[in-house]
């Protein structure tokens, strides 16, 4: 395990969580040119360097506008595509886990990722490094406001926290909506997260808080956690009443997303993120074992169009390929 | 009603959210909905990794002030040329505010607070931050003992007795715990 490398596992049917901060630095205005973004970056790198166990584990990359590592890094989750799409640089983790960009909307977007359910882990992380850069380089802070953005949409902490939630149950019985509904009395927000069509693909979505200012950044982070669980147990809920129904046609479905990772040929997105989906609720539910479900859901990453290269056809013959192996020791219970 | 995004089509979407006891309400057309990814999570498509970015209303909000705030908020005071409001440091004006829904800079927020104030409210539900803020300089702090015996002095002048009898016990005691 390396340094930033935070795991909740996929406990609670949470897959990953994710904390921003934005931060700008005093006496800067909110858009730079090319060259402040290197100063900027330059300084940001030099902070960090000078913490002795915290330095060595960053790198500096300049992104190119447009490049093909760029796109690599947006599918990545490890920068916007607007940093793909505008240049700037990045500050990243040797495993990922920590990442800053320089050149977005905010001088930084300082990130952490972990996976399953770990926003406040990833909150104190982001903390800690925050601090280290703030002692060196002054945020543009305000008594009342708090930390200053370009958007007042993000002033104040700074902070989104969002937690990827994994409900294929809640959306295949519409009950999605009142837990939607449920987490905007709450101040948190609820989308699909692999749209394509008209439907969150695979019942994935992404659950984070709407305000960022009122409330301290780990009281926001406290309010997503405890609305996330809420939603998480509902899903349970509703995977069991699934089962107590009709369990023949339950397994049924999973077991053929079992068949269809194991020998499919060619797979486009979409069909590889839905049996993903299946085939993680059959290893929660005890109708599959064999494999890890944090392994099969990371796959998901690694299966978009831009981390795989080549014609439309030859990626759903790579994809087919890398889940085949992903899927090869799942066994039907 | 004409969509408040556009102004241009028939609004057919209306949205409406309470957080914080702030509720919101826009009414917009389905192509603006679309655009702006509001109307429910489940209806829009996009991509993983502008969702993955994009902050909820982000787009919206921060797209322009837009006539749901211009109404709020009375329309622009001076937008006549030369006449106009300026961001001493950086130059902005008032109209490109409103315009783009971005601030130029961190002294933006004093410049526009009359415009901003009341917006960042509506956005949050609050108007103060709470929490995290710059380390302070160390400030040096004050002896306990004399804090103490400060007290002990009011007390005696407030004739209260009792307490002046704590406080002296707690003074005596702070100082054998010096020695
Ligand atoms: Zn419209
Ligand atoms: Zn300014």
């Amino acid at each position: 395990m390396s340094m930033f490398t935070i795991s909740g596992g996929f406990t609670g049917l949470a897959a990953s969580s994710r904390v921003r901060l934005a931060r700008n630095l005093k006496g800067y205005p909110f858009r730079l040119t090319e060259a402040q973004h290197k100063e900027i970056a330059d300084k940001v790198f030099a902070a960090l360097q000078n913490n002795p166990t915290i330095g060595p584990e960053f790198e500096k990359k300049q992104i190119i506008p447009r490049s093909t590592e760029a796109s690599q890094l947006v599918e990545e989750h490890l920068i916007s595509p607007e940093l793909a799409q505008n240049g700037g640089w990045l500050i990243v983790s040797k495993d990922s886990g920590v990442s800053i960009m320089v050149g977005e909307e905010d001088h930084l977007r300082l990130q952490v990722i972990g996976t399953g359910l770990c926003p406040k882990e990833c909150l104190e992380t982001a903390n800690r490094i925050a601090a280290l850069i703030e002692s060196e380089l002054p945020f543009a802070y305000d008594e009342r406001l708090g930390y200053l953005t370009a958007c007042p949409t993000n002033i104040g902490t700074g902070l989104r926290a969002s937690i990827m939630l994994h409900l294929p149950m809640l959306t295949a019985t519409g009950e999605i909506g009142r837990m939607t509904g449920y987490a905007g009395s709450r101040g948190c927000a609820v989308r699909g997260a692999y749209g394509e069509g008209s439907k969150a693909v695979g019942g994935f979505y992404q659950i984070s808080n709407q305000v960022t200012l009122g409330a301290s950044a780990a009281e926001l982070t406290e309010k997503l956690v405890e609305t996330a669980t809420t939603i998480i147990d509902a899903e349970k809920k509703a995977r069991e009443q699934v089962r107590s129904q009709n369990e023949a046609g339950l397994r049924d479905r999973i077991y053929r997303a079992a068949g269809t990772l194991r020998s499919a040929y060619l797979i486009d997105t979409s069909e590889a993120v839905q049996c993903i989906s299946d085939v993680l609720v059959g290893l929660q539910m005890d109708l599959l074992s064999g494999v890890e479900p944090q392994k099969l859901y990371e796959l998901e990453q690694r299966i978009r169009p831009a981390m795989l290269t080549g014609a439309p056809q030859e990626r759903d013959c790579k994809r087919a390929e890398l889940l085949r192996a992903a899927a090869k020791d799942l066994i039907l219970e | 009603m004409k969509c408040e995004k556009c102004g241009k089509n028939e609004a057919t979407m209306y949205y409406k959210e309470t957080i914080n006891g702030v509720t919101r309400e826009m009414h917009l057309c389905e192509d603006c909905a679309q655009k702006e990814n509001i109307g429910g999570a489940f209806e829009n498509a996009f991509q993983s990794m502008n969702h993955f970015w994009s902050d909820p209303f982000h787009s919206f909000l921060g797209g322009g002030f837009g006539s749901l705030w211009n109404d709020m908020l009375g329309a622009p005071t001076a937008t006549l040329l030369g006449t106009e409001r300026k961001c001493p440091t950086c130059g902005m004006t008032e109209s490109e505010l409103r315009q783009t829904g971005r601030v130029g800079c961190p002294d933006c927020y004093n410049t526009f607070s009359d415009i901003l104030n009341p917006y960042v409210e509506k956005i949050h539900g609050a108007t103060r931050h709470i929490g995290t803020a710059p380390a302070a300089p160390e400030q040096p702090k004050a002896d306990p003992i004399e804090t103490l015996r400060a007290q002990l002095k009011t007390a005696v002048e407030n004739e209260e007795y009792e307490q002046a009898a704590r406080l002296r016990d707690e003074i005596r005691r702070m100082e054998g715990e010096q020695k």
